[in-house]
């Protein structure tokens, strides 16, 4: 492995490492990607119509598999044997790990939403947090290429900050369920949005993926290709091309610096001989996600950066952001006893509600500065796991009864869930635990973490309207409101931790520029959340591909012009 | 939080029980039955989840089962009288959830250890009580004996029963969740989904839609457009 020097080592293969894998070798360049985790096929490995009477504890999670059985993650989860990370005192913060290739993109919720305008310019907005150095419209024509390349299923509806695909790019949403039409019924009653989710599955043929026959989990992994994950199309794309290495287990701890101060390649462990090796490339690209690309600049020490790589800000860690969630449920006399109909559909939300409060909040009539949107559990008949026996409960009933009351109630039940935006504040970063390493001798990260009355002031309107929305439907509310402190979630449970080398226009203040290109080392880029400068509430997933899409092409360019 | 949106109930709230279960048995609780009162058996130590990486194409359930055949035979019992046999579906010891009880209570995971203690004191509690009625075994004890008792568990948490009433709502959820995630229980609510579609998603039925209007109207709301 160390005699050849490629032009980019990437490391990492989910949604950053396998955008920018793609890009770099599509554009003739040698790419070695090395990934932690073990190698996965989902060809081979997706248990996409087992049933769970066929797994243990019928698929309920446990520590093993927190998700449940058949929860696409292998290998991770918020626990691993021999792979610690500690939270300061008082901090709790929880850290989803993916140890596989395709990382997180195997079992992704696949809602895929543009950020606006406004999400890249909050300081100029509101005064709070920074601005991004990239405005929406440097971004736009990524977006565009991204959402062709994932393919996503949504429509154009013209909303404030909620930017319309380019035409002919986004595919057909799938019809509402009845639920999801009760909803919008309300929201429309209530003065609130509701328009199709945004998703990244297929609805018509995109390559050799195939359309969703809306039948099977998401979470699973989809075999067929049409939930996007990065092992059914970016790295089977990219290897296809004949200029993409793998390696798997391979757990990069170090940016390996050349004399001069620039990325000559990585230090990594192989997995399965415990040997420290080296990967040697003209360009680095991290994208192991915002926690670990922060754990691995921070181990690299050395006399010129004794605070660690690319770290002459001290931002590296810092601005840790999670998305704020928190969640209501209820149950609809409405929905009970309705016509049976199969409401599998795409596996996820059909219908949301996109953050629509943007005037009343810019005229300083909320308590709160930033947005949030609705996802909607209104999915109604869905494949039973063992959460069903909750109905039992509700009906409290027995024999007989309990037996035609779960034929009532199944399908009469919905949730709906915060996904708000999160404002960095100097309460939440990440840095190396002094005293604690991993199982190959890593230090590892430690945790701080803090929501401030911003979010909780947001949850708060979420609770109140929710409980709105929930009466005007005629539901009786059944869990979720709590005192905002409790119903808040805890930081990374939404798994989108994102921030921690943030990009800006300033080296002072920021980790990278606005390509993700580190001002301290030029040839060292940052290609997953970390590099976001503040967390919208729209899920990240999609904003990270189209940024390592942009940001490789830079790469790309500045290499073939030899400045890099 | 589960996939229906319904909240799990988590350790805490076991715990929860355990702490109410351990008090309701402690002298001086007035009018309260006793409600953990033989030893309970722990499961085996050895036994091993199935790891962070097992095979999803080939599941298997790697710990052994650890009821005694009495523990089965008052889980059968108790599952029958919770999911009994009608026109739509089989009895509950049909569809195996009995054995599925001691898979669960035999698992070495944290929930399903919690959850163990209170099904064996449960089951305990059963015995008593139906011996006490009848002189046999909860398990043979005679239909109305058990129906009686299954009445006072399944009654509001009073007369000095709540311990045993978390017990039977930690049961039914157990036995209604294996009940319901077995073909025959799947059929039974109306699940239709789980299968190949190739087209568009066809979305609700005219009935379903139909249905659906009818509820706007009676909730004085729009049609969405």
């Amino acid at each position: 492995m160390s005699s050849e020097r490629y032009d980019a080592v990437v490391v990492g293969s989910g949604a950053g490492g396998a955008t920018a894998a793609w890009v770099l070798v599509e554009r003739g360049l040698r790419v070695l990607m090395l990934e932690a985790g073990r190698d996965y096929d989902p060809q081979a490995e997706t248990p996409m119509f087992a049933g769970a009477a066929q797994a243990p504890l019928r698929g309920d999670g446990t520590p093993d598999k927190e998700f449940g059985y058949y929860d696409a993650t292998v290998d991770g989860g918020w626990a691993m044997p021999g792979e610690p990370y500690t939270q300061a005192p008082g901090s709790e913060f929880m850290w989803w790990r993916s140890r596989m290739l395709g990382g997180r993109t195997n079992h992704w919720a696949r809602n895929s939403f543009r950020m606006g305008p406004y999400d890249f310019k909050p300081y100029s907005r509101d005064g709070r947090g920074v601005d991004w150095p990239i405005s929406y419209a440097d971004l736009a024509p990524w977006y565009d290429r991204t959402e062709a390349l994932v393919g996503v299923y949504g429509r154009n509806d013209g909303l404030e900050n909620h930017p319309d695909s380019a035409p002919g790019i986004l595919h057909e949403p799938p019809a509402p369920r009845v639920g999801e039409l009760l909803v919008k019924a309300g929201c429309a009653d209530l003065g609130m949005p509701c328009v199709p989710a945004r998703r990244a599955v297929l609805t018509r043929p995109l390559g050799q993926r195939r359309p969703c026959f809306y039948a099977t989990p998401c979470g699973r992994g989809c075999s067929i290709g049409a939930a996007f994950q990065t092992t059914t199309s970016f790295l089977p794309m990219a290897l296809a091309t004949g200029r993409l290495t793998i390696v798997t287990g391979a757990m990069v701890f170090e940016v390996l610096l050349d004399q001069r101060g620039r990325a000559a390649g990585v230090h990594y462990i192989d997995k399965a001989t415990g040997k420290q090796e080296i990967a040697r490339g003209r360009t680095v690209v991290l994208a192991a996600s915002a926690g670990e690309t922060a754990r691995i600049l921070l181990n690299s020490k050395s006399p010129r950066f004794p605070d660690g790589a690319a770290n002459s800000s001290g931002q590296v860690g810092r601005n840790l952001m999670d998305t704020v969630g928190a969640a209501m449920g209820a149950q609809f006399p409405a929905l009970e006893n309705r016509p049976v109909y199969n409401e599998d559909g795409a596996m996820g939300m059909h219908l949301y509600i996109p953050f629509w409060l943007y005037r009343e909040q810019a005229r300083g009539e909320l308590d709160f500065a930033r947005g949030y949107h609705y996802e909607l559990g209104a999915d109604g008949r869905t494949l039973p796991n063992m959460g069903i026996g909750n109905i039992a409960n509700f009906a409290g009933s027995h024999g007989a009864q309990l037996k035609a009351d779960m034929r009532r109630y199944y399908g009469s039940f919905m949730h709906f869930v915060c996904r708000g935006e999160m404002i960095p504040n100097p309460d939440s970063y990440c840095e190396i635990d002094p005293g604690v390493t991993d199982r190959w001798g890593i230090p590892v990260l430690r945790f701080h973490f803090a929501w401030s009355e911003q979010e909780l002031n947001m949850v708060r309107h979420f609770q109140r309207t929710t409980k709105a929305l929930i009466e005007r439907l005629g539901g009786r509310l059944q869990w979720g409101d709590t005192a905002a402190e409790d119903a808040i979630s805890k930081g990374g449970q939404i798994i989108h931790e994102v921030g921690t080398t943030r990009m800006g226009d300033d080296p002072e203040h920021s980790v990278t520029n606005g390509y993700g290109q580190c001002w301290d080392i030029d040839n060292l880029f940052v290609a997953d959340g970390g590099v976001f400068a503040s967390k919208a509430h729209k899920n990240p997933t999609l904003t990270i591909m189209a940024l390592a899409w942009r940001s490789s092409d830079h790469l790309a360019e500045r290499l073939a012009r030899r400045e890099l | 939080m589960s996939d229906d949106g319904l909240p799990r109930v988590d350790r805490r709230t076991t715990l929860k029980w355990l702490a109410a279960t351990i008090a309701a048995s402690q002298p001086g609780c007035g009018r309260d039955e006793p409600f953990v009162g033989s030893e309970i058996p722990s499961a085996d130590p050895a036994a091993a989840g199935y790891g962070k990486d097992p095979d999803l194409m080939q599941p298997a359930v790697p710990w052994p089962r650890t009821l005694n055949s009495a523990q089965l035979a008052t889980a059968a019992a108790l599952c029958d009288l919770v999911l009994p046999a009608d026109e739509r579906s089989p009895a509950a010891s049909e569809l195996g959830i009995a054995d599925f009880i001691d898979e669960w209570a035999s698992a070495p995971y944290p929930q399903q250890r919690a959850d163990r203690e209170l099904f064996l004191a449960g089951f305990g509690w059963l015995d008593d009580a139906a011996r006490a009625a009848s002189g046999q075994a909860f398990a043979a004890a005679d239909a109305g004996t058990q129906a009686a008792i299954v009445a006072r568990l399944a009654a509001a948490p009073d007369a000095g029963l709540a311990p045993q009433h978390e017990f039977f709502r930690r049961f039914r959820f157990v036995a209604a969740g294996a009940y319901y995630t077995t073909d025959a229980g799947m059929r039974d609510i109306g699940y239709t989904g789980n299968v190949a579609i190739s087209g568009a998603y066809p979305g609700p039925s005219d009935e379903a839609l139909a249905h659906l209007a009818s509820v706007l109207d009676d909730l004085g709301l729009d049609w969405p457009g």
